[in-house]
């Protein structure tokens, strides 16, 4: 019952700078977007989008203590919900499409009854991951922000409010990484 | 590339990006004039950002939602094609998605399944197909489920079918190793099924698992006979690509490849003997939990289907030869129809049943006497004498061996009077098989389809013995409720006829039901004397009567009897699992059952409302010997647990004794794990103020207690689902609960009731009018806010009735309306005083929530609302239209409060809706 207590504490701890506090909170924020994401495959709520901020919102709500209402932890639950959606995402393409590479269609199954074929954008979720681990080598900053705009959907002005930065800071920054990793990826 | 120029780098490519395409290169002379390595980077990444054009332009999960809602399509909630309703998609499979929707017309639940579009000149090409689906159409057979019709809407075709819970045979096997018993079960139901299409000529052409839904009472049915071709070729016609794109999904269009028979992976003629193969191949998975030729590819599956032998020795020794006649490469060696291959399914049934009865019987009975149990000769009915020819035909087709094998045990010991015994008990035992076979004309005229059993009278004046007469009557409609096809009123309905001088037929008039039973029991010492008789309301003829003189000890033989001749009299069509389950005995005692019968009758005299602390003792007392005598006596077990629950809900705050009745029911379900008794009994502990309110488990245990006999609990369901805002459920279930017991006024009562606390008093209204003919009430007037009309009816229910926590509702829900809010709010604590948390709890709760809000306290408002909730009432939608919180509902804690249950409904309604 008091995993939402728990939570918020880790996210707090996080936010002051306690890293051990991320790993402690991974797995509990990746189980119930896990869950959510195969929830709403499931039920689809028949819009043509899956809202994922809206999952990802529905999962802080559930995840993070709503008392506490003196600490506001929803940008720094999105900053670390978005790594667990790049985790879940492509983990499943590794697990879909071990050992190949570049292939026309990477299948991702959120959920196994529904399986999804993501053929027209044509990327590489598992030589995208690579490339972004690359990245953080030279600019951390960069790779969260494509973790929270590609793999969790969140607007620019959203996005610049859970990485505590401007919004042109963000605009220039998502310029550059998009440009970067696609040349990553056809090289 | 240096990681110390990636500022620089950054910061150039940024402004550069403010440049038109063709500027930038002057740009970038100018910028990098003296670094090389920056400038090459810009540029290159300037190349690579022209060129990334959708590149992660769309963020990715929304991107693979399209692309799944696309092939989806899909229908939302409420579309309508034709006249059916979409509900909710509940599959998609090769052949297309799968709805539950209603038919609006017919008023049913059914399941869509929406093939890919077939347009207007498609369906001339596929007249043949269209007349082969048609033909699989007319199919009736409990196992195999029904296809009402094919049709066409908005250009979609869509097949309209029975609508089946439970779940896949393919997924029960993915879940659990079943056991010979189990798999015997179903193999023979499916293979019945076969049998009835393939005699009209119908062939399924993909016998998987996974076209099985089998429920929790281990009912098979048959999904998508002569379907798969008619989907195959009428998908041939569309577009090429959209059939590769279906077959590369799935291999279900074209049969699925490891349950293929060898005919059939070669694309020859198929007849009906590639059932039996694939029937075969889904036998030997059921049996050990593997296929038998699944290889790691389809062409090496294929090439085992062709070549190898089935490995047989994975499976139970006893379905061997069964499995292999099943298996056989050439289709002429193979079972020829599936009548045989059914033939010997139930016959290895059989012998296994015998087996173990006989095994059973050895350990477990003593040495019950029966003795003179028999059917005076006067009322031998027709049937029993055409029967009496018959010279032990005891290898039968009978589904009840369990009798017939303990009956020839019984003889063995008691020659005397044996042969009249055989004949009545095999007359019971034919009448099964009879009417396993007997099809009751669809739409017959004069059918009966509701009884009322009364309690039979007892002629002993002076005995102590009303319960005998209630409790054989109850035990009639125990076993005839579980027979879907009939509507029985339940035992509390026909109770009060007990000491009631009443002509049968008035009395089957006021039950609203259109036959009836009722008769006579006179005991003295050991032997019982019953007589019964069951009319027809509609003309007042007897379709059966008999007198039954016996010893005490044969009264369960009796019960089964009256029982099969109501089944077979009102010409039921019984499944076998039906017929199993009337025939099911709960205790072997007769002693045992004497107790029951006496705690069943003081346990239906506990009230809520009123001390009866003795009765429930008492019925403690009676089940607990009645366990004594029988201590695997299941439904004893199941009541005693439930009657500790109502002791701890109603009258005694003892956890304790909710422990002990957990205890009981496990007991219970542990001996007979079919008892709705046991779900029945969980319900009103989960809902209970002990475990915190847990509707969504007391709604399930509910719906596991109307699975085994539906016609149980549907008010309590109705209200429960009110509690958590399922309004269109809730009132179904109240109609159900009227249907099923007509004269109910609690139910009718509590029906009224709920439209008033859900705030809803013009439905009330309706309500009322329609049940009791009265017009507006107090509570009408209140929820109205017609306060002048109100106030003296208030005062008088007070003055009657000044102890009663309703009439202190609404005296403090009055005084708020009529502005006087510091009144109101200053008695509220000594109202909540003399408050028990038990079920009506939250409704005050809610009521002092009111009375904040109507006085604009909002925080007070807000936490007796959210107390409310947490105590077993989040009503979503009474919260969002009560009027008496609009004063509070511009606050944003409020909305906030609004929204937050507003979720957890739409989470109910996906779960539970």
């Amino acid at each position: 019952m008091n995993q939402s207590h728990r939570v918020t504490e880790l996210l707090r701890a996080w936010g002051d700078g306690n890293r051990s506090a991320f790993d402690e909170l991974l797995p509990l924020v990746y189980s119930e977007l896990h869950k959510q994401a195969a929830r709403y495959l499931r039920n689809e709520r028949r819009c043509h989008t899956l809202q994922t901020t809206a999952l990802i919102h529905e999962a802080y709500l559930r995840l993070v203590d709503q008392t506490d209402i003196r600490w506001q932890g929803r940008t720094q639950f999105f900053a670390v919900a978005a790594q667990v959606m790049r985790h879940i995402l492509v983990d499943h393409a590794r697990a879909k499409h071990r050992g190949k590479r570049g292939g026309a269609a990477v299948r991702v199954p959120l959920e196994e009854a529904l399986l999804i074929t993501v053929d027209e954008q044509n990327i590489d979720l598992i030589a995208l991951d690579e490339a972004l681990n690359r990245l953080a080598q030279i600019d951390e900053q960069q790779v969260r922000l494509v973790e929270l705009r590609y793999f969790s959907g969140l607007s620019l002005e959203a996005a610049a409010d859970a990485l505590k930065i401007s919004r042109a800071t963000v605009a220039r920054d998502w310029n550059m990484a998009r440009a970067w990793l696609h040349r990553e990826l056809t090289r | 590339m240096a990681n110390e120029k990636w500022a620089q780098v950054k910061e150039v490519f940024d402004a550069a990006l403010r440049h038109k395409p063709a500027e930038r290169s002057e740009f970038l002379n100018e910028v990098c004039a003296d670094d090389e390595t920056v400038r090459r980077e810009v540029e290159s990444l300037l190349s690579s950002f022209d060129h990334a054009e959708s590149f992660m332009a769309k963020p990715l999960v929304g991107e693979l939602a399209e692309a799944a809602t696309i092939k989806k399509s899909v229908f939302g909630k409420g579309h309508c094609l034709g006249h059916y309703e979409i509900i909710e998609q509940i599959g998609a499979g090769g052949m297309g998605e799968v709805y539950l929707a209603a038919d609006t017309r017919l008023n049913r639940r059914v399941a869509l399944k929406v093939l890919p579009a077939a347009s207007v000149s498609n369906r001339e090409a596929n007249q043949r197909l269209w007349r082969e689906a048609r033909a699989a159409a007319t199919l009736d057979h409990p196992h195999i489920c029904a296809i009402h019709e094919i049709s066409e809407a908005d250009g979609c075709c869509f097949i309209v079918m029975q609508y089946v819970e439970g779940e896949t045979l393919a997924d029960k096997l993915k879940r659990e190793k079943m056991n010979l018993r189990e798999v015997l079960n179903i193999a023979v139901q499916v293979a019945d099924a076969l049998a009835e299409a393939h005699a009209a000529h119908i062939i399924h052409r993909d016998i998987k698992p996974a076209n099985i839904i089998v429920n929790n009472k281990g009912q098979a049915k048959v999904l998508d006979f002569g379907l798969a071709k008619f989907a195959a070729e009428n998908l041939a016609a569309q577009s090429k690509a959209a059939t590769a794109e279906l077959l590369s999904k799935s291999g279900a269009i074209m049969g699925t490849v490891p349950f293929m028979s060898p005919e059939q992976v070669r694309g020859k003629r198929l007849d009906a003997r590639t059932d039996i193969f694939s029937f075969g191949a889904m036998l030997y998975e059921m049996s050990c939990g593997q296929l038998p030729f699944a290889r790691e590819t389809d062409a090496e599956t294929i090439s085992a289907i062709l070549r190898d032998e089935p490995p047989l020795a994975k499976i139970p020794g006893e379905l061997q030869p069964i499995v292999q006649k099943s298996l056989l490469k050439n289709a002429a060696e193979r079972y020829q129809t599936a009548q045989d291959l059914l033939v010997d399914l139930k016959s290895l049934q059989k012998r296994l049943e015998l087996e173990t009865e006989r095994s059973a019987a050895a350990e477990k009975f003593g040495v019950p006497t029966l003795s003179g149990f028999h059917s005076t000769d006067e009322n031998l009915s027709p049937q029993n004498e055409t029967l009496t020819s018959n010279s032990l035909p005891l290898t039968g087709g009978t589904s009840n061996i369990s009798s017939a094998e303990y009956l020839v045990t019984e003889i063995k010991r008691h020659k005397l009077a044996a042969s009249v015994v055989l004949i009545v008990l095999l007359t019971a035992t034919i009448a099964v098989v009879s009417f396993n076979y007997f099809r009751a004309p669809t739409g017959e005229k004069n059918q009966v389809a509701s009884i009322a059993v009364l309690p039979l009278r007892s002629l002993n004046p002076e005995a102590n013995d009303q319960y005998l007469g209630l409790g054989i009557a109850d035990s009639i409609i125990a076993r005839i409720s579980q027979i879907g096809a009939l509507t029985v009123r339940p035992t509390s309905a026909v109770r009060k006829y007990v000491n009631l001088e009443i002509d049968s037929l008035e009395a089957a008039r006021e039950q609203k039901v259109d036959s009836v039973l009722d008769g006579t029991v006179q005991r003295s010492g050991d032997r019982l004397r019953v007589s019964v008789n069951l009319l027809k309301v509609s003309d007042g003829s007897s379709l059966w009567a008999d007198t039954f003189n016996l010893s005490f000890n044969d009264i369960f033989a009796m019960q089964d009897e009256v029982s099969r001749q109501i089944a077979a009299r009102l010409r039921l069509k019984l499944s076998e699992a039906e017929a199993a389950r009337i025939a099911k005995r709960n205790t072997s005692s007769p002693e045992a059952y004497d107790y029951y019968a006496k705690a069943m009758y003081h346990f239906a005299n506990i009230r809520p409302e009123l001390n009866t602390r003795s009765e429930s003792d008492l019925a403690v007392d009676l089940f607990k010997k009645a366990i004594e005598l029988d201590p695997n006596y299941a439904l004893a077990h199941a009541q005693l647990g439930y009657t500790y629950a109502r002791i701890a809900v109603f009258q005694e705050e003892n956890p304790a004794l909710i422990e002990q009745s957990k205890r009981e029911l496990a007991i219970a379900e542990r001996l007979n794990p079919q008892l709705a008794e046991v779900h029945a009994a969980r319900y009103f502990i989960a809902f209970s103020q002990y475990e915190g309110w847990q509707i969504e488990t007391a709604i399930r245990e509910l719906r596991l207690a109307q699975e085994l006999a539906p016609n149980v609990a549907h008010s309590e369901l109705g209200d429960l689902y009110n509690h958590i805002g399922l309004e269109q459920q809730a009132a179904e279930e109240f109609e159900l609960a009227l249907k099923v017991d007509p004269n109910n006024d609690a139910t009718k009562g509590g029906y009224v009731g709920e439209y008033f606390q859900q705030a809803r008093p013009d439905d009330a209204l309706e309500l009322n009018k329609r049940f009791f003919n009265r017009g507006v009430d107090l509570r009408y007037y209140l929820e109205k806010g017609m306060v002048k009309e109100a106030e003296p009816l208030v005062e008088q229910e007070y003055q009657k009735n000044p102890d009663s926590d309703v009439a202190r509702t609404h005296r403090l829900l009055l005084l708020a309306l009529q502005g006087k809010h510091g009144e109101a709010q200053a008695a509220v604590p000594a109202f909540l005083e003399r408050l028990r948390k038990n079920r009506g709890f939250h409704h005050y709760t809610y009521n002092i929530a009111r009375i904040y809000a109507l006085g604009g306290k909002n925080e007070e408002a807000l936490k007796w609302l959210r107390v409310t909730v947490k105590e077993g009432f989040p009503c979503y939608p009474l919260f969002a239209r009560d009027p008496f919180l609009d004063p509070i509902r511009k606050d944003p804690e409020f909305a906030k409060f609004l929204a937050e249950m507003k979720e957890q409904w739409e989470g109910y309604m996906q779960k539970l809706g």
